[in-house]
């Protein structure tokens, strides 16, 4: 399953904002996102949504859904 | 794995010592997107290359401090070092690996290893023109950054904890008026780039890399890029944004995220970097360099030992370890400062530095000394986190 912008999804991944920084491949402990073409892919099976990835995220690519 | 300057050198001196090498780069384009503030010290730069003006955007000879109240100390250095142009620099380097013998091979990423014995790894696998390749090999250099993944699959804890990361984000600024092209500028304030520091690196008389780097953990749900937005606002406010891009800089772990198996890290994917300072491109060029040296030792052998490829870490930590370790242990420290410890600090260093020139800086040393002026500041380290 893909990172979608829909509503329902609780990260939401803005891809013009992305850097390709890196920085939440190296903080997640789940191995749950990569940096793929020019952003990133999240595979939800993995995510457990700890969040990290966004509070590390230098330009706020990443963002947890506020719905 | 990975053609940034770990990467470049180590194939460099791995196909300079006769042997098969594949440098590989999953980027279309090898130097581009530069995460990276682009600064190192003369030392830094020629301790392993010769200095190529190529690679030099501007000459810097000195730095500017700058407190949360806005007081300054002022320090000339002639030899301080260059603000680079990573681009050219990390260019001319995957093309010296070819030259020497090396393949290189863009738009194609790693996506795993393989391993027949269980005892050491054997393989990559790799995805390059959408197509899944195993490629056989006698020994693995991960040299893949922040991300680190070629270490993370030789089973390497490569996680960066969010106080053990700098999260940084930059633009190169253009149109830029009263520039001092002369001078980094660093700004300290917790309120402004919290376990961090904002900066101002001049590549040209007109252009600068201008930045924040902040720890996520103390950063109160602001991000790098809205602080640094208000920061380019005030102090910058007819300049052209050039670039933008943002940087993850993890803190050192010490030797052990160094080597496993047959499997060596370099650079910023074995988390060798100044934990204050985040200064990377040195030891990313250094520990390149070893790793490509040991690597060709074990190559020659026929039987090779693993024991043979623990002298990449030896010979490193030997080199570097101490530094590192001290700067890790200062970041504890300067993490947990406040404005007023800042203020305080640079109100001490102005009447010894302000407008002096220093032709031999020992950052080590002049952070001991603070500390002996500052004995309370060191009851911050009290509780070491990692």
């Amino acid at each position: 399953m893909a990172i979608s912008d829909t509503q329902t999804k609780p990260l939401e991944f803005d891809n013009s904002l992305c850097a390709e920084c890196g920085a939440c491949v190296a903080v997640c402990a789940f191995d749950a996102i990569y940096l793929r073409g020019w952003g990133i892919k999240i595979l939800d099976d993995e995510c457990t949504l700890c969040g990290l990835c966004v509070l590390v995220c230098p330009t706020t690519a990443l963002m947890e859904n506020e719905a | 794995m990975g053609a940034g300057p770990a990467g470049s050198i180590a194939a460099y001196e791995i196909a300079r010592a006769g042997f098969s090498v594949l440098l590989v780069e999953k980027h279309p384009v090898i130097g581009v997107p530069v995460c990276c503030g682009e600064a190192i010290t003369h030392e830094g730069l020629t301790q392993v290359l010769p200095l190529d003006s190529r690679w030099v955007a501007c000459d810097v000879s000195g730095v500017i401090l700058v407190s949360p109240g806005g007081q300054t100390v002022d320090v000339t250095h002639p030899d301080a070092g260059y603000i680079l142009d990573r681009k050219t620099l990390d260019h001319d380097l995957a093309q010296r690996a070819a030259e020497a013998g090396a393949t290189v091979w863009v738009n194609t990423e790693a996506v795993g290893l393989d391993s027949d014995n269980g005892k050491t790894f054997d393989g990559v696998v790799l995805r390059r023109e959408g197509k899944v390749l195993p490629i056989g090999c006698r020994i693995i250099l991960g040299c893949d950054g922040i991300e680190s993944l070629v270490g993370r699959w030789a089973g390497l804890n490569t996680i960066v904890s969010p106080e053990a990361m700098d999260s940084s984000a930059q633009y190169l600024l253009g149109n830029l008026k009263d520039l001092n092209p002369d001078k980094m500028v660093l700004y300290f304030s917790s309120k402004l780039a919290p376990g961090g520091y904002a900066w101002i690196f001049p590549k040209s008389t007109t252009t600068a890399n201008v930045g924040l780097g902040l720890t996520p953990s103390l950063a109160d749900g602001k991000s790098p890029v809205t602080r640094l937005d208000k920061f380019v606002a005030r102090h910058f406010g007819s300049a052209a944004v050039l670039e933008k891009t943002a940087g993850g800089i993890p803190a050192f772990r010490g030797r052990k995220m160094m080597l496993r198996k047959n499997v060596l890290l370099a650079g910023d994917a074995a988390r060798l970097v100044d934990s204050l300072t985040g200064a990377g491109i040195a030891h990313a060029l250094l520990s390149g360099q070893y790793a490509g040296h040991t690597a060709a030792e074990y190559l020659r052998e026929k039987e090779p030992k693993l024991s043979i490829l623990k002298a990449y870490p030896d010979r490193f930590m030997k080199h570097k370890g101490r530094e590192l370790r001290y700067a890790l242990y200062a970041r504890q420290i300067f993490m947990r400062m406040t404005d007023r410890d800042f203020d305080d600090v640079i109100g001490y260093l102005k009447p010894i530095y302000d407008g002096k020139t220093l032709y031999d800086v020992d950052s080590t040393a002049v952070i001991k000394s603070i500390l002996r002026a500052r004995p309370r500041l060191l009851a911050l380290a009290r509780h070491l986190i990692w």
